[in-house]
């Protein structure tokens, strides 16, 4: 097959189950989850890929993949239907030697260099699936070849409290890494990586190649590979990102961050028009909001009709609010149901779930937050 | 549904649309919050399982192009068949009477004869309702006739522009009229015709390509064999500002919106990807459909909002269609308003028309 060669090849990984958030990803990966009423969480990534000039894309699969593949179709929604590249899922695949699970973020990329291969890149963009941000990845590449690095890593300032979460490194005052840990218990700087890498595509196999042979290899980016290329000398460098970034880890943070956007300055934009956040939603038509519906501080999406009450709260498309119900500080996701006279509170209501009329669910008051996966029906206790 | 094609026509206008068809051909005019008026007959075809669509273009072509692009929001953009621009004629810059210009049809005959289809729905872009054609296409073929015609029967037809059709007692199209009163078989701009008949009637009438389809078949009813197919689903058509503001206010009928919208069938349009809707405290929204992207601080009542409006704090806007990217200020009041796209209205403005002649206020305009 002749394939045109590539300046920047992305990787994208998006195989991890995200067991945090519990009901959420009991069906579907992570990157797969809805956010922010008409987005799932891969439509970030995928954007800024789009926005960055990058249109050949590596989907690395492997938890429960079914929706995420089916949603990513061809690409064409984010524009990445191109003819000299597109989007690729890369599943683990069976060889003559027996087949194996991705095990290691390393080793996902290292099983897949025949597709990177094939368009012999200078610079291949490692990133995640599962991240909330809006980044111009080719600004970061011109840092790259600037810096001259082998391996360039975004990082953000972060509190200090919290740095014992990220990778942690420490950069001279020419941005030149000095100093890389994974999850440190006694943090001593805030720079926190970000989980996106641009390498020099020889550097990266190399180091690929190299980890595979070492047993005691975890084969993760962070607790190999970084600190393999650090000790061998190579140039690290940190690119400062400034904007808003988010990894949605637990069901906590998944829902501050979509309530976030209720804000009347939400730090993430996504009501921007600059690099605009593509999705691959079907067509609903407008949303109908009835006589006597009362909508106070809410996202509302198209296909979805409302006839009851919300307040403070994400409504996801075709969604379904009847007559004296009530909504309030949750987030429906996309076909969910709250029939007549129920009430939801602090609550995330999963996709095609039914709330039977006059069922109470959640508690505003709460400080946990009540969850219900896909396609359940929840029922009056009372009747 | 194989060997039907489909030839969409958009080269005509409408006096009555007054400024909303003043720069776009009628199959544009931006309905129901996030269509245009080609995207029901086109997404009707395309459900029906017509693989082959042809589209004439009006002389101000560029909002259509760029609405359609190639097709891929309908699955027509494809190896095999898919969608066909065809160039309409420029007859003066505006053509008034009829709707299916039969120097059209000529100038595109390689379009029908490279086609394999052997029907061919031929329809206007100014009525809006949802239609398995597949119903009326089987009844043509049952009957053997040259030509279907789609009818509504509606009980007050004085009240009706457009043609009507009378009808002998086995359906059969004995005549055309402008005109008419009480029950009636009013012409849904849509009929079936064999390709081959097309073809031919093309072929007779070339030296006389001024005229419409429409004259065509109302010469020959006795030569041909017209039969008539009735629709029982809503018909909503939309020949002056009048109709425009019935048939959105129609939309917020629970009964037809679900017919129109929530079938299996959707209709099909240009996506856009704007943000979900933001409605803020204070707002007031009742009875209205608001597509994405708003953000929305006033009261709304019994409106249509396109997408990326913004109805400032304390504006009041009631029984108004406020297209793409209006902006009303705090405090404005509208009643009986169509904004076209881009209408910029201050604070505390007051804007109103009334229910038979609602007040249009241009593309762009900032008052």
């Amino acid at each position: 097959m002749h394939i045109q060669q590539k300046e920047c090849v992305a990787m994208l990984l998006a195989g991890g189950q995200g067991s945090r958030l519990g009901a959420l990803t009991r069906k579907i990966a992570k990157p797969a989850v809805a956010f922010g009423g008409k987005y799932r969480i891969i439509d970030f990534s995928l954007s800024n890929c789009t926005h960055s000039n990058i249109t050949t894309v590596g989907v690395l699969t492997q938890y429960k993949p079914l929706v995420l593949n089916s949603y990513i179709g061809t690409g064409a929604a984010w524009d990445l239907d191109d003819a000299y590249g597109g989007v690729f899922i890369l599943p683990p695949y069976a060889t003559e030697s027996g087949g194996q699970w991705y095990c290691g973020t390393a080793d996902a990329i290292f099983r897949n260099l025949d597709f990177i291969d094939n368009y012999n890149p200078e610079y291949v963009l490692i990133i995640s699936g599962d991240h909330l941000y809006k980044m111009d990845y080719s600004l970061m590449l011109d840092y790259h070849k600037k810096s001259n690095a082998d391996l360039t890593i975004s990082v953000m300032e972060v509190p200090l409290a919290e740095a014992s979460r990220f990778g942690i490194l420490s950069a001279d005052q020419t941005g030149k890494i000095n100093k890389f840990s994974e999850k440190p218990k006694n943090p001593d700087s805030n720079l926190a990586s970000m989980g996106i890498y641009i390498f020099s595509w020889p550097v990266l196999k190399e180091a690929l190649l190299a980890d595979s042979e070492n047993a005691s290899s975890e084969h993760d980016f962070g607790k190999n590979i970084i600190p393999m290329l650090l000790a061998e000398g190579k140039n690290l460098y940190a690119y400062t990102f400034c904007g808003y970034w988010q990894d949605v880890g637990t069901i906590e943070s998944y829902y501050n961050t979509n309530m976030e956007l209720l804000e009347p300055d939400s730090p993430f934009s996504i009501f921007e028009e600059d690099m605009r956040v593509f999705s691959n939603s079907n067509i609903y038509p407008p949303h109908y909001v009835g006589p006597g519906a009362v909508l106070e501080d809410c996202l509302v999406c198209n296909g979805s009709h409302i006839f009851g009450k919300a307040q403070h709260s994400i409504l996801s498309f075709d969604i379904y609010i009847e007559e004296d119900a009530q909504v309030i500080d949750s987030i429906l996701l996309p076909g969910a149901v709250v029939e007549k006279g129920a009430r939801v509170e602090r609550a995330i209501i999963g996709e095609n779930t039914v709330v039977k009329a006059g069922a109470v669910f959640g508690d505003r008051e709460s400080d946990e937050i009540a969850v219900v996966g896909d396609n359940q029906a929840i029922e009056n206790q009372c009747s | 549904m194989k060997k039907v094609m489909g030839l969409i026509t958009t080269n005509y206008t409408n006096e009555s649309l007054g400024k909303l068809a003043e720069l776009r051909p009628v199959a544009t005019i931006p309905f129901g919050g996030r269509y245009r008026l080609v995207d029901f007959p086109l997404s009707n075809m395309v459900h029906s399982g017509v693989r082959s669509v042809g589209i004439t273009s009006a002389h101000y072509y560029r909002s259509l192009v760029d609405h359609l692009g190639a097709g891929k929001e309908w699955s027509l953009n494809r190896k095999e068949k898919g969608l066909f621009l065809l160039p309409g004629s420029v007859y003066g810059m505006k053509r008034f009477d009829g709707k299916f210009l039969l120097r059209d049809f000529i100038n595109n005959r390689s379009y029908l004869d490279r086609a394999d289809e052997e029907q061919v729905i031929v329809s206007a872009s100014d009525k809006v309702y949802n239609i398995d054609f597949e119903l009326p296409v089987k009844a043509h073929r049952e009957s053997g006739a040259d030509v279907t015609m789609l009818y509504k029967e509606i009980a007050s037809a004085n009240i009706k522009s457009g043609m009507f059709l009378e009808l002998d007692r086995n359906g059969a199209v004995r005549s055309f009229q402008r005109q008419a009163t009480g029950i009636a078989a009013w012409f849904m701009d849509c009929f079936i015709i064999n390709k081959s008949k097309l073809l031919e009637l093309m072929a007779w009438y070339e030296n006389l390509d001024y005229i419409d389809m429409m004259e065509i078949l109302m010469e020959n009813v006795g030569r041909l064999k017209i039969d008539s197919y009735a629709f029982n689903g809503y018909v909503g058509a939309i020949d002056s500002i009048y109709d425009y503001m019935q048939c959105s206010q129609d939309l917020l009928k629970a009964g037809i919106h679900d017919e129109l919208f929530n079938s299996s069938k959707k209709i099909f349009t240009k996506v856009q990807d704007a943000p979900p809707s933001k409605y803020l405290k204070g707002s007031n929204v009742s009875n209205s459909i608001d597509s994405s992207g708003g953000i929305i601080e006033g009261t709304v009542e019994n409106s249509i909002l396109f997408r990326n409006v913004r109805i400032g704090k304390g504006a009041v806007v009631r029984n108004c269609v406020i297209m793409q990217r209006c902006q009303i200020a705090p405090g404005a009041q509208l009643e009986n308003v169509i904004c076209d796209k881009f209408v910029q209205v201050s604070e505390n403005v007051r804007l109103s028309g009334n229910r038979y002649t609602p007040l249009v206020i241009e593309k762009n305009q900032k008052l």
